[in-house]
């Protein structure tokens, strides 16, 4: 199953599909950020050719295409500064094998206006793309 | 000792929120509900199809085991221990072999010869099939003698649910421990600090 699928449906597609699926929240991060997220753990992961896909929606959808550019080209610890760069930050140590987010990572969310709603939804975005990464293809005609 | 969860909403209760938190994770009560039918859809089906119900459940097991996520472990072990044609055994020795493969993790390991006759050799192919999954391995992908695609399809989803929740416990707690000692959150809004 592509991807993109399980964005635009949740991850639980075949039984929920009608139903609303943690990417369509009424409160949390913006499209363009959670697209960010999902660069930020692909590209960690080593799935560049998706990192690339999910760059283009999180370029198109923010307003600052460089900064995910550079993103992309350079990875983690990212040059980034901002509520960007904490949401890159945050991903990127969430996104670890065992998850370490740490009290910074955490004031700098907090500092850059970063509320609990978008907090769960950080761990819900980070968690949703890790699980698809196995069976992820990206649709490069996207 | 800790009692085992029945579901991820039931798991995400069991964590050490705060306040804040708690009520974020409330508010997503619609979407963890969602999660938690997928749940049953995928390991308690009507109809078990090509892949039956012991084996789902085993594979959800493995999976956990994998991760190292204990609280999902526990759940599935349970579920895997009530099943018919299952039982204890079976549960302690999947549960083993996970841990051996997760210690050797991203190397593969195959299950032990006493283990792979408890096991059986559809299991053992499976187990070899979801550790090449996650380490990228395409040779080892390939290697799924005796499963069709349909049933591949299903392994995949199994896998799918079981990662996705060992990433919403361990990232929230993560988050809960962090929180500890930090001041609230801010309000949502922009700025340029840090």
């Amino acid at each position: 199953m592509m991807f993109d699928a399980s964005i635009e449906r949740g991850i639980f597609h075949a039984s929920v599909h009608a139903r609303q699926g943690l990417f369509r929240r009424a409160r949390g991060l913006d499209e363009g950020e959670r697209a960010m997220v999902a660069l930020v753990v692909s590209r960690e992961a080593g799935h560049m050719d998706l990192a690339r896909h999910h760059a283009r929606t999180a370029a198109a959808a923010l307003r600052d295409p460089f900064a995910i550019a550079l993103l992309l080209e350079e990875g983690l610890p990212s040059p980034l500064t901002g509520r960007l760069g904490a949401l890159a930050t945050a991903a990127g140590a969430l996104a670890r094998k065992h998850p370490s987010l740490g009290r910074f990572e955490l004031k700098r969310l907090a500092s850059n206006g970063v509320d609990a709603d978008e907090l769960v939804d950080l761990v819900a975005t980070v968690a949703e793309v890790s699980s698809s990464l196995h069976v992820a293809a990206p649709r490069l005609d996207a | 000792m800790p009692r085992t969860s029945a579901s991820l909403s039931d798991a995400l209760t069991n964590l050490p929120l705060d306040k804040g938190l708690r009520k974020a994770v409330e508010r997503q009560r619609d979407a963890i509900c969602d999660i938690d039918m997928g749940e049953r859809d995928l390991l308690s089906p009507e109809q078990a199809g090509p892949v039956s119900i012991v084996e789902r459940r085993a594979i959800a097991v493995y999976v956990a085991a994998l991760h190292q996520e204990r609280e999902l472990v526990d759940r599935y072990l349970a579920l895997l221990a009530e099943s018919d044609g299952a039982g204890p055994a079976l549960a302690r020795v999947i549960e083993a072999e996970a841990r051996r493969a997760a210690a050797h993790h991203p190397d593969p390991h195959l299950p032990a010869p006493a283990s792979r006759a408890l096991i059986g050799e559809r299991l053992a192919v499976v187990f070899a099939h979801i550790q090449a999954l996650l380490t990228g391995d395409r040779k080892g992908q390939a290697r799924t003698l005796g499963w069709s695609a349909d049933a591949l399809g299903i392994v995949s989803r199994i896998m799918t649910l079981v990662i996705f929740q060992v990433r919403m416990i361990a990232g929230l707690r993560q988050c809960a421990l962090a929180r500890r000692n930090v001041v609230p959150l801010a309000r949502k809004g922009y700025s340029h600090d840090v």
